[in-house]
């Protein structure tokens, strides 16, 4: 799933690893996400997105799910 | 982190009482060892590594655990690790897969010792079995917990 993750990282001035500490996953965790090998948990979602004060739409691109 | 802290210090005493089980079922062998049967050294070599791999294992994991218990920001690190969801879900499907694999090596020698040896082929047998029944068992279970 695409996330603006990284960008949002960027933006913020913070590292994988203090992210990853912010929201209770590893740097290898943010990491997959940033390369989208990984979705996040709705409740990792909503963590990450409470950090960076945005709604989780704001922050993960749903756009590309798949229809059942 | 009050929680976690507890379970570490929990899980060090129980490490602790595996490693004196440990060292003490070793002393009671040795001291028997003239009325058991004679071993043959490569089995008595694979006794010894296996006893001190569990020593060195366990005596690791403890230290691991008192160092974290002193230091709050590895303690995060080791809570983070150990409840990371990325991380389960990689044990949950590796273990799956694991398995799955491991019934297919089991069955497939269970059939090729039926042409050879049948203790050897009843003892492979009777292992596919408790795996099968451990799977379903745990199958089971989690169906109606979750």
């Amino acid at each position: 799933m695409k996330t603006r993750i990284q960008e949002l990282r960027k933006l913020h001035r913070i590292s994988q690893e203090e992210l990853g500490l912010a929201v209770g996953v590893t740097r290898q965790t943010i990491t997959s996400l940033e390369g989208e090998k990984y979705t996040a948990s709705l409740v990792l979602a909503y963590k990450i997105a409470q950090y960076f004060s945005l709604s989780i739409e704001e922050v993960f691109d749903f756009s590309q799910l798949e229809e059942m | 982190m009050e929680k976690f802290k507890a379970t570490i210090q929990l899980r060090i005493k129980l490490l602790a009482i595996v490693m004196v089980i440990t060292v003490l079922s070793n002393v009671i062998l040795q001291f028997m060892r003239d009325r058991l049967p004679a071993r043959p050294d490569f089995i008595f070599g694979f006794q010894t590594g296996v006893f001190i791999g569990l020593l060195v294992f366990l005596l690791y994991i403890i230290s691991k655990y008192t160092a974290c218990l002193k230091n709050a920001e590895a303690l995060k690190k080791l809570y983070i690790k150990e409840h990371d969801e990325r991380e389960q879900l990689i044990a949950y499907k590796a273990s799956v897969l694991a398995l799955v694999v491991l019934l297919v090596i089991v069955a497939l020698s269970t059939v090729i010792a039926g042409f050879f040896n049948i203790i050897v082929f009843i003892t492979l047998l009777s292992v596919m079995g408790l795996l099968l029944i451990v799977m379903l068992t745990t199958l089971t279970y989690y169906r109606r917990a979750l």
